[in-house]
């Protein structure tokens, strides 16, 4: 209560207090719009004319660029620059080039002027946009095909800077994403910084769950992990053991249970073909009694068994 | 300390707000309308009409194996028909369609369609199959595989025929939804999904005492989802009201099996349940306010239901517990979770620029299921002792707060404060307190140079370890499970990005991740992972281009047991290794001809030792190999005809322990299913022809 005063006292003082005045820059329009940028930019050299066949290209939608201010929209009152001699040493106001010396925030601005709804909402304070990731990082918005929005080749603009992940693809077990069947975007919502890693679920659960519902639950036997996190036995984006594990069984079952008796029991590379020690060590280990670890709603399975 | 740290955190949250609006504006620009009248757009040139086209002929695979077919879809040995397609309509008065199709008639087929009119509104529709192939050589004596009756054929015993059992199962996924944006500012979605899972999967059932029996249980999943959503998105506010509602629903409630291990006391059948059904629906609202250009806030709350509330079986299917009474005839379970974040950024004009951000969310899974007392049966035979249920539940606070510098174009400094603190009910550590800070450094010194390294130091309190609840088996008192232990971690991440010139690309990155449960004397003591990971892309004048990537990953682990209270703990040790790296050149010449060639190799190899008093012989080496290589060749025959032709080898090599040589009577007491590790050298024969309107 004391910490919700104080914010809405602090809330208070800010809108009482006055501002300064701004600092204007009076810019200025091109006379003719695209056409006057297009008059150059239009050859292959500079490959924007894949934007006509994009939406933002459309000369229909009130709330598309080319509908409104044009190239302009985006790139800002470009006339200094069309007037210019040197064009290269009087860009427009926004050129998105990497060597551009505007912070991502600033690089985003015109793009957030009409994508600030939808998934975009929590951007503000997400991984990405922490880690000043502009939207021209991984969107070709003149390309014909922005390959980020392409179900195979989002995963290759991922990996540009998750390489680790593209690596983890390859492992033997995993999410299908190496055959096209799941992208990226299946699990995570990049704009969106309100959910856990940036998923499109509140949470890791919840998200597993949009798959994986009769792993929900409530169940009569729950198994406390799977209730917590999925991620703290499995590794979603791929991993050498079967169902993604984050290892093998017996260990992985080890790390937490240590009862007296067989959880508890010392297993060994000599103990493979060697009875019982197989049993707990070969095919599915611990899972081939203890099979309801994701929970059970047997009445007798209390030990995750039925 | 739980309130100092929250305090902090809200307190950082509202500094957000506290500075005057006079001491921290950006510098603005302005224009003033322009004058569009001559604005005619003549070089506007958008291709009306329909566009791109279908592809369809024939690809051939030699000898294909569960494991190369599994998510592929190509199953069949031989010829199989390809057709698919990608393309749509673009219409002057904004209508359009656009389709996805692929693999259609393959398992794994995908169609994606959508159709509007831009900017006002649209309908989509999707339809996905997913197919898994997941047994290997996998076989099983039991007559009525697919059902929820399995029964060994009569006469049938130990040493029995027995048949290739195959472990399948298909997913699909179909999904509808509607967007209206005709409304200045406001848009309405609603989405409806339906899955489907049908097949067999494996699964253990425990026998006595100690011993199973793994057969194939059947699959027959769906569920149904709804979502519906109102937003408003404003100049200076977003918000969205958001609804979601999702049922699962089994099929099969149980599975019941012929016991081929019975040993005659009233164990000759078994019954496991399966799944129950369940159903979830949650409120969410989702918002952003920008009081200013410095100054914005994000945040989002939701509510959610959950309930699961089908009829128990019995104790046992063995007529002699047919009298024990249940404390209920079903669970009545029932999860209230809820969520709320909030996240605030202040940005302060100071040089090139300051950021001042924070965070702060809390979640909760309050489960509200009913707790009462049971009287397990194991194995159908043998009577356990009264169990309480435990209907774990989580109150989670997570928050941050992170102060960015721009110092100039080619330095950013970022530091903050992260802290995490989860309370657990039924468990034995009721409460872990995460704390630390953060540090990141990123420097462009030139504009083809950009480097970036981050650390984290994080350390978790754990409350008192105390075992919760009546067990069959106690743990070990000096038990610590390593996700609410006392742990110490470090983090490591640099990247390096170095951009010669505009068509080439160089990137190195080192990730590590270092825990220590210092603490824990029983279970997992330490786990490190490390990756190095090196990028390169080059495009030629011509468009071609090449690439090539690698990552190098190591998994360590070490955790320590011991049989019993005071017994001498020994330790387990694991290391993952993995190896990934490709290279491949695509390319275009004499325009009409397209052609590239893609090589990907992985190699993992897993090691476990387990030292118990001093010594202790290695596992042997769990490994995979992957190899890939990939040829496409693609002619344009004209503006509308076009020819495809691929072909593409694929090798995979796996040596696993814990299946190879296991047949379905190698251990005494586990009756399998004769798994194997699947190996395949595979070679695809794909040829199509394409038409573009």
């Amino acid at each position: 209560m004391k910490a919700l005063l104080s914010m809405i006292l602090v809330v208070v003082l800010l809108f009482a207090l006055p501002g300064s005045a701004l600092a204007d820059e009076e810019l200025e329009y091109t006379s003719k719009g695209a056409d006057s940028c297009l008059m150059c930019h239009r050859s292959a050299k500079w490959n924007v004319m894949g934007i006509f066949e994009t939406k933002h290209g459309s000369l229909t939608d009130p709330n598309a660029p080319f509908s409104n201010l044009q190239c302009e929209a985006c790139h800002g009152p470009s006339a200094a620059h069309m007037k210019a001699k040197n064009k290269a040493e009087n860009p427009p106001m926004h050129t998105f080039a990497d060597d551009e010396e505007a912070t991502a925030t600033e690089q985003n601005a015109p793009c957030m002027s009409c994508h600030s709804g939808h998934s975009n909402i929590g951007w503000m304070g997400s991984a990405h946009e922490s880690s000043d990731v502009a939207c021209v990082s991984c969107h070709s918005v003149h390309d014909a095909h922005d390959a980020v929005m392409d179900p195979l080749g989002q995963q290759e603009v991922c990996f540009e800077c998750h390489q680790r992940v593209r690596s983890d693809t390859l492992k033997a077990h995993g999410h299908p994403l190496r055959f096209g069947s799941m992208t990226c975007s299946s699990c995570h919502n990049v704009h969106d910084g309100n959910n856990d890693f940036l998923l499109t679920e509140d949470n890791v659960n919840d998200t597993c769950y949009s798959c994986h519902a009769e792993k929900r639950g409530p169940f009569l036997w729950e198994h406390a992990p799977a209730t917590e996190d999925c991620s703290l036995c499995h590794k979603p984006h791929g991993s050498n053991h079967p169902a993604s594990l984050n290892r093998r069984p017996p260990l992985l079952c080890q790390q937490c249970h240590s009862a007296a008796g067989h959880p508890s029991l010392a297993y060994t590379g000599d103990d493979i073909g060697t009875q019982p020690a197989d049993r707990f060590l070969r095919s599915r280990s611990c899972m081939s009694c203890h099979s309801q670890v994701h929970g059970s709603n047997h009445p007798s399975g209390s030990s995750q068994m039925r | 300390m739980k309130r100092n740290r929250k305090y902090r955190l809200q307190l950082a949250l509202a500094a957000c707000l506290a500075i005057p609006a006079g001491t921290a504006l950006a510098a603005d620009t302005t224009a003033d309308a322009p004058d569009t009248s001559n604005w005619v757009c003549k070089f506007c040139v958008v291709p009306y009409g329909w566009y791109g086209g279908a592809d369809f002929g024939l690809v051939y695979v030699d000898d294909p194996t569960p494991k190369f077919a599994d998510y592929r879809g190509l199953d069949d040995d031989g010829f199989t028909l390809d057709l698919g397609g990608e393309g749509g309509y673009r219409g002057e008065n904004g209508h359009y369609v656009e389709y996805y199709a692929k693999n259609l008639a393959l398992d794994s087929r995908i169609l994606d369609a959508e159709a509007g009119k831009q900017g006002t509104y649209d309908f989509r529709g999707s339809y996905q199959e997913i197919p898994r192939y997941l047994g290997h050589g996998t076989m099983t004596p039991f007559e009525g595989v697919g059902s929820d009756m399995l029964t060994l054929p009569a006469g049938w015993a130990a040493g029995g025929p027995m048949e290739y059992a195959a472990l399948e199962s298909n997913r699909t996924i179909g999904a509808a939804g509607f967007t209206f944006k005709g409304l200045d500012k406001w848009r309405f979605d609603v989405d409806f999904e339906r899955q489907e899972k049908d097949g067999t999967k494996s699964f253990g059932g425990g026998v006595f005492y100690v011993n199973a029996v793994l057969f194939p249980s059947p699959l027959n999943y769906s569920t149904d989802r709804f979502d519906a959503s109102v937003e408003y998105t404003g100049k200076m506010l977003q918000l969205r009201a958001e609804y979601m509602g999702s049922e699962f629903d089994n099929g099969y409630s149980s599975v019941t099996w012929d016991n081929p291990l019975a040993l005659g006391f009233g164990d000759d059948i078994s019954r496991t349940a399966l799944e129950p059904g369940n159903e979830f629906q949650q409120f969410s609202l989702v918002g952003a306010i920008r009081f200013t250009d410095w100054l914005k806030l994000t945040g989002k709350f939701s509510s959610g239901e959950g309930k699961q509330n089908d009829a128990f079986l019995p104790y046992s299917i063995n007529p002699d517990f047919a009298d024990r009474p249940l404390p209920r005839e079903s669970l009545n379970g029932k999860l209230e979770t809820s969520m709320y974040r909030l996240a605030g950024r202040l940005h302060v004009k100071i040089s090139k620029g300051l950021d001042l951000t924070a965070s702060y969310k809390a979640s909760e899974r309050d489960n509200k299921t009913p707790i009462d007392l049971y009287e397990p049966v194991m194995f159908e035979i043998d009577e356990q002792g009264p169990r309480s249920n435990r209907p774990y539940g989580y109150d989670r606070s997570r928050g941050d707060v992170e102060l960015r510098w721009r110092a100039s174009y080619q330095l950013r400094l970022n530091a903050g404060y992260v802290m995490e603190e989860i309370e657990r009910s039924y468990q034995e550590v009721l409460k872990t307190d995460e704390d630390g800070y953060f540090g990141e450094v990123q420097w462009t010194p030139l504009a083809m140079l950009d480097m970036r390294l981050r650390y984290e130091d994080l350390s978790r309190d754990a409350s008192p370890s105390e075992q919760q609840g009546n067990y069959g088996r106690a743990e070990n008192p000096l038990m610590r499970k390593y996700n609410m232990a006392d742990r110490d971690r470090q983090r490591l991440t640099a990247q390096l990005d170095v951009t010669p010139m505009d068509r080439v690309g160089v990137s190195f990155s080192v990730w590590s991740t270092d825990d220590s449960y210092d603490q824990s004397v029983i279970g997992l003591n330490d786990s490190e992972e490390k990756a190095i990971s090196f990028d390169f892309n080059y495009l030629f004048d011509s468009g071609s281009s090449i690439y090539a990537f690698f990552t190098q990953e190591t998994i360590e682990a070490r955790m320590a047991a011991a049989n019993g209270d005071g017994a001498t703990p020994w330790n387990g040790f694991t290391e993952d290794e993995i190896l990934s790296w490709g290279f491949g050149f695509s390319g275009q010449f004499k325009e009409k001809w397209t052609w590239g060639f893609d090589y990907v190799y992985s190699d993992s190899e897993g090691d476990i030792q387990v030292i118990d008093g001093g010594s202790g012989t290695p596992f042997p080496t769990l490994t995979t190999e992957l190899e890939n290589i990939r040829l496409y060749v693609d002619y344009d025959v004209n503006d509308h005809w076009g020819i495809g032709l691929e072909l593409y080898n694929e090798s995979y090599d796996t040596s696993d322990w814990l299946v190879d040589g296991v047949d379905p009577y190698t251990i005494d007491g586990i009756f399998t299913m004769g798994e194997e590790s699947p190996d395949y050298d595979v070679n695809v024969f794909r040829v199509l022809a394409r038409y573009r309107f």
